[in-house]
């Protein structure tokens, strides 16, 4: 039911850009980010790291844009916990809007899998997001600032989810008369489930390559 | 070897071309003298050589002053001689070359320069004397064209096509002994005249067997728009940025610094914000720095760049200042624009024999 709502609101507004004629505006960007996972049960923490790669593409109409992102790695274990590696796979869809020149407010559905031999645990969330960007006077950088939380969460854990939230932070340099742009950004996000009795933790630094609007 | 020869041959053949002009024209000088000598030695018969002299210089061998003097003595012999009607074919050769052109009183007794007169006053024609290339504007300036007749008569003046299709009447009228006539360069229609080839014509009015209407060809262009060039600066009407005058405010750099700073902040403080049990990536200290260098280089290069707000003042002024040079500009070359100016180039004029009256 949510969804056919999310949905419903996504192409009136869509339907809307196009019925006043507007310019589609596509952009996209490639990501390469070191990612730690830090996972906490009962007291005991392990951590896992490695290098994760993806993209996103987003299609924009009016005040209305629809992205797609998708993001792969493979995470070694550090000096604690578990040996065993796993591999982070990450896709999500949203439609977002501007209601002000520096603010961009996003919906939409995210799906993260860790995969093991063994098992895979496996994410569905819905975030609402909302992202303040602004130019930094007298140079080519802009700087940004997100924030976002999970609507609903489910994952195949015992435990049930008490909250998922993020936020997201960086610098964007755009060079003037380039079409290209860079971003250097750290993202965070952490999940509480059980009460208290497990937490996840997924931080990385990233540095994005992209073109059209940053 | 054969080259030689063939220059040889051209050479030769230009020596005689040379030779033989000088030759003929040394003739009809000299006959025109010896015609002139047997006049004034009364032997009239013997002064009708100068017939001779005058058909053997057609072309460029005598001038025009040279065949009027010879025409002059051929109808003053002729007229001695009995034979009037040569006499006034001859005055009417004069009066149809050159309308003011009397014969000498002195040279020639009332008997001839009467005849002459009369011939003159058969002979109705008009003479051009117009500028080699006129420019006007048309309709609110005018190509002028002087014509001298030889009698006074009445004329019909107009431009024609190529073909004889009337443009437009000038003058309908008398003429004594000169008259200007003027032409606005429009047509019959009140339309400005197209580029081509064009005929100013002078008919007489009565027109009868033997009288001639006079004709110049008149080539008109119309002239492309003298327009002028936009000004310099007029890209700043279109919003082309200045230099600034200097001039700083502290408030965009400040707030440029707080973004900065406040994002720097917030890499540093996300992990214990979003979970209390995060670790903290160490590398987003890094990042943190990054953000705030941004931010108070923004700061800097903010605080020595000048104020929006002059900017934007000085900008309107400059860019109202350009768009009002710019406009002058455009309303001078669309007032260009919309006049037509014609390029009158005037060529040779003749002389077309009108066939009987009526």
């Amino acid at each position: 039911m949510k969804t056919l709502v999310l949905a419903a609101a996504g192409l009136t507004l869509l339907g809307s850009a196009v019925g006043a004629q507007q310019r589609l505006r596509a952009t996209g960007w490639g990501d390469g980010a070191i990612v730690q996972l830090g996972t906490q049960i009962l007291g005991a923490r392990e951590s896992q790291s490695g290098p994760v790669f993806g993209g996103e593409g987003r299609l924009g109409l009016g005040p209305v844009t629809l992205g797609v992102g998708y993001l792969e790695g493979r995470l070694q274990p550090g000096t604690s916990g578990t040996p065993q590696g796993r591999d982070l796979v990450e896709a999500r869809i949203f439609v977002s809007a501007r209601p002000l020149s520096w603010l961009t407010l996003s919906a939409g559905p995210r799906v993260r899998a860790f995969v093991t031999d063994a098992a895979t645990e496996r994410w569905v969330l819905w975030e609402g997001r909302a992202r303040a960007q602004n130019a930094l006077a007298s140079t080519p950088l802009q700087t940004y600032i997100e924030l976002w939380r999970a609507l609903s969460a489910r994952v195949n854990l015992p435990e049930p989810v008490d909250h998922v939230q993020g936020g997201e932070a960086g610098v964007v340099l755009r060079p003037p008369g380039a079409a290209l742009w860079f971003r250097l950004g750290y993202r965070v996000d952490g999940a509480r489930l059980g009460g208290g009795l497990r937490s996840e933790t997924v931080e990385a630094v990233s540095l994005a390559v992209g073109i059209g609007g940053p | 070897m054969t080259r030689r020869l063939v220059q040889l041959l051209l050479a030769s053949l230009l020596v005689l071309t040379v030779r033989g002009k000088v030759a003929a024209q040394q003739a009809a000088t000299d006959l025109l003298a010896q015609g002139m000598r047997a006049y004034q030695s009364l032997d009239y018969d013997q002064a009708a050589i100068l017939r001779r002299g005058l058909t053997r210089t057609v072309g460029d061998t005598l001038s025009t002053a040279e065949r009027l003097q010879a025409l002059t003595y051929l109808g003053a012999s002729e007229l001695f001689r009995d034979r009037r009607d040569a006499a006034l074919a001859a005055f009417r050769q004069i009066a149809a070359t050159d309308p003011r052109y009397r014969p000498s009183e002195i040279i020639f007794p009332p008997q001839v320069t009467g005849v002459f007169g009369e011939a003159r006053q058969q002979t109705k024609t008009v003479f051009f004397q117009v500028q080699q290339e006129t420019e006007f504007r048309a309709k609110t300036e005018h190509f002028t064209a002087r014509l001298v007749a030889s009698s006074p008569h009445d004329v019909a003046v107009t431009i024609t096509t190529g073909d004889g299709k009337l443009v437009r009447r000038l003058y309908d009228g008398p003429i004594a002994d000169s008259l200007a006539v003027t032409w606005d360069g429009l047509t019959e229609e009140r339309n400005p005249v197209q580029s081509g080839r064009y005929t100013l014509r002078v008919a007489p009015r009565a027109a009868g067997a033997g009288q001639l209407a006079r004709q110049l060809s008149l080539e008109i262009l119309r002239a492309k728009p003298d327009t002028q060039p936009w000004p310099a600066g007029a890209g700043l009407a279109e919003g082309t940025p200045l230099p600034l005058p200097s001039s700083s405010s502290s408030g965009p750099a400040v707030r440029s610094l707080a973004e900065g700073l406040a994002a720097a902040v917030a890499v540093v403080v996300l992990p214990s914000i979003v979970s209390h049990d995060a670790a903290g990536f160490k590398g987003r200290f890094a990042i943190a720095a990054a953000i705030g260098g941004a931010g108070i280089v923004s700061f800097f290069a903010q605080r020595s760049a000048p104020a929006v707000d002059a900017i934007a003042g000085a900008n309107a002024a400059a860019r109202a200042a350009a768009r009002r040079r710019l406009e002058q500009v455009q309303q001078q070359n669309a007032q260009s624009a919309a006049e037509v100016r014609l390029i009158v180039r005037a060529g040779p004029a003749t002389s077309v024999e009108l066939g009987g009256g009526p």
